[in-house]
């Protein structure tokens, strides 16, 4: 049996690895920093070149040590990466697992001409391999390896013939989507996100909070007039900066078809390429609110099994580069049936007969808003008896007509909610099990269809809540092998139908073969 | 039940698995009466006149804690059954919140079989069932007697691995060609 060899990456790794190693060391910089900038300091007793070769010391060593000890090869159907030096490691991963394959290139890595590889298979949620640092042609060719898929000549213009453009939107569509979507939630998200990890940051918002609100209270009419400009001015930032991202994000987007894969390619900056067999695709996905839905256009997500989560919203720098289940950013609603065709091409999902849910979910919602109701309105009541006692003084003093029907408005008020949400949902909500797809469609503001096929479940179960048995409904859920939108679930239908869609969907789904084994 | 999906024919767990759920409720119930000892202690030390007798909280929280943990292990296990099918398995529990739940044994990824040291000595096993892409276990079933839950795995292991024949896996040969679907 012939050893395996192992290739290196791309020297030019070290350059590339630098702000990775100097973002984890930065507490140690900014610590010998501090030192320096300190009256007899570590400086004066050591003087400011062992120090600061020191510190160039602890930047550089880690890329070279990576450098060194990393290697990668193809051998026997398998994909060899070894790294470590003390520990060393070694990483085997047949071929046909692998689920899809992720070239990206930040701007340094562009400016260099390198590319990072990255391998998933079904197993996690991370990346099962990465290697970083390949030159262009490295990559070319190691990505053919690993399809399987025989090594073509490394020409630009080749690349640009032999593939089929199935999509690509126009500046104005990724714009449009841009604008029906606001990142105000998202910044807010960013901003808490943040504060949790420093905690002395938190306080001083919450400071700060307090603040504002002491002065809130001191603010003649006029002022409340000033607050609501600026959430609007806030929420218009956060349009704008919607806007700005999807275009950088996605622009040059191009969804593309060769040889059984799907390959995307996108972004201004921070380069992307992403090749997806389709037979591993396990469920997609269509989401559209309602600005899009007047505006025609849409989003499909593709999931498959393990990798290509959707990194947090708080590391959003990272989240550029991170994988994400999107097929397209943008789809003309008349583009879709083409393209569910081929994500999904043993299936006919173009013409659903649309089941509905039972009329009772409307009842069943009341009846789960009926006990958070009654919580909370009989809480304000409490709290209200509470100040209304001798011993708090008169400290807060409530209005009377609060005093009077505040408990019994929060209650109507909230089963209000729950009937228009369970009237939304009765509405809204529908499902088809034709043609071996279960197809559903969820929501108003943002509409959601899920299309799973019947061959790619892995687990039913049929599920019962207290207030559902009371009107004899169930959930049916469906759970995939991706881990992303695992779910496909059905609340509320009449239980009968939920166990024979249950039955059925489990019996067609024991017909077919393992899904994980053969991409099937 | 609704009608809908008559279990009353499906197996129960082991008659033990009462006997374990009653002692770790219990053990369950001292512990957190042993944390309501805390707060018990800071109000009848700063509260002038005190009106129930010392360590009522502690007690109150144990009576409630096993006396509702006792009623619903009744229940409960009533609830809890299995059923081994020709191609798959079944599970349906609950007592106010029930789920049934359903894995084709051709989606079994792998089976575990665990015991804690009650467990061992009362001879059951927990046997949770695995399938693609979840991180917890599809399906478990946590009490049966060792020889049971022996049994249990190796059908369903079995069965799993005559739908996948073990040399389509390797990477060397490639895999049959998949059944042809309905819609082409």
């Amino acid at each position: 049996m012939a050893e395996p060899v192992y290739h290196r990456i791309h020297p030019l790794t070290m350059v590339v690895e630098l702000p990775r190693v100097i973002k984890q060391l930065f507490v140690a910089i900014i610590l010998v920093i501090f030192q320096f900038t300190r009256k007899g300091g570590l400086s004066e007793e050591l003087g400011f070149e062992v120090v600061a070769a020191g510190l160039g010391l602890l930047v550089i060593v880690p890329p070279l040590l990576r450098y060194y000890s990393f290697g990668y090869a193809i051998h026997e159907g398998k994909l060899l990466v070894k790294s470590g030096i003390l520990q060393k490691n070694l990483r085997t991963i047949p071929l046909d697992r692998i689920q899809n394959i992720n070239l990206t290139r930040s701007l340094l890595h562009r400016i260099l001409g390198l590319v990072d590889l990255e391998i998933e298979t079904a197993a996690g949620v991370k990346a099962e391999a990465s290697i970083s640092a390949l030159t262009d042609e490295q990559a070319h060719v190691l990505k053919a390896q690993l399809m399987g898929t025989k090594v073509q000549s490394f020409s630009r213009v080749d690349r640009e013939l032999d593939r089929t453009v199935i999509y690509r939107p126009t500046v104005k569509e990724l714009l449009l989507v841009g604008a029906s979507e606001n990142r105000a939630g998202a910044m807010i998200a960013a901003v808490l996100g943040f504060g949790a990890f420093q905690p002395m940051l938190q306080s001083f918002f919450e400071q700060e909070g307090k603040q504002v609100a002491r002065n809130a209270r001191s603010l003649p009419p006029a002022g409340w007039q000033l607050i609501f400009a600026g959430i609007f001015v806030f929420i218009l930032i956060g349009w704008i900066i919607s806007i700005i991202s999807a275009f950088v994000k996605y622009y040059n987007f191009e969804l593309s078809q060769k040889d059984g894969n799907l390959k995307r390619t996108y972004g201004l900056i921070n380069h992307f390429e992403n090749m997806l067999p389709i037979k591993r695709i396990q469920t997609v996905h269509i989401d559209q609110n309602f600005i899009q839905r007047w505006l025609k256009i849409c989003k499909m997500y593709a999931a498959t099994a393990g990798g290509m989560v959707q990194e947090k919203k708080s590391e959003a720098n990272q989240a550029q580069i991170a994988t994400a289940p999107l097929l397209t950013p943008v789809l003309r609603d008349d583009m879709r049936d083409s393209l569910l065709k081929t994500a999904l091409p043993k299936a006919d999902v173009s013409n659903p007969e649309w089941q509905p849910v039972s009329k009772n979910t409307i009842y069943r919602h009341l009846r789960t808003g009926l006990w958070p109701s009654l919580f909370f309105s009989g809480l304000m009541a409490l709290v209200f008896w509470i100040y209304r006692q001798p011993f708090t003084r008169g400290v807060v003093k409530i209005q009377p007509f609060w005093d009077q029907f505040g408990p019994y408005l929060t209650f109507t008020g909230l089963m209000l909610l729950a009937l228009l949400s369970g009237w939304i949902y009765w509405k809204c909500a529908r499902w088809s099990d034709a043609h071996s797809v279960i197809i559903t469609r969820l929501g108003w503001f943002k509409r959601r269809w899920n299309y799973l096929p019947m061959d790619k479940v892995q687990l039913v179960s049929v599920s019962q809540s207290p207030a559902q048995r009371w009107f004899k409904l169930a959930t049916v859920d469906f759970d995939s092998a991706a881990p992303t939108f695992q779910k496909t679930e059905i609340d509320d239908m009449p239980i009968e139908e939920a166990f024979a869609l249950a039955k059925r969907v489990h019996t067609k789904s024991g017909d077919s073969r393992d899904s994980l084994v053969d991409g099937f | 039940m609704n009608g809908a999906t008559d279990i009353s024919g499906w197996k129960h767990l082991h008659e033990n698995v009462r006997k374990l759920w009653r002692i770790s409720n219990l053990i369950t119930g001292v512990v957190v009466a042993g944390f309501a000892v805390i707060p018990d202690l800071i109000i009848r030390k700063s509260a002038e006149k005190w009106p129930f007798f010392p360590f009522a909280i502690p007690l109150f929280v144990l009576v409630l804690v096993v006396g509702l943990g006792q009623w619903i292990i009744g229940r409960s296990f009533e609830c809890y059954r299995y059923e081994l099918g020709e191609d798959d398995l079944a599970v349906a529990k609950g007592v106010f919140w029930k789920s049934w739940r359903f894995v084709n044994r051709n989606r079994i990824q792998h089976v575990d079989l665990s015991s804690g040291p009650i467990a061992r000595a009362l001879g059951l096993v927990h046997v949770s069932v695995f399938v693609g892409g979840m991180q917890a276990a599809a399906v478990s079933i946590p009490g049966l007697s060792t020889h049971d839950a022996e049994m249990l795995r190796s059908k369903l292991i079995k069965a799993s691995t005559e739908v996948i024949p073990p040399d389509s896996i390797s990477a060397s040969t490639p895999p049959p060609a998949p059944p042809e679907f309905p819609n082409g």
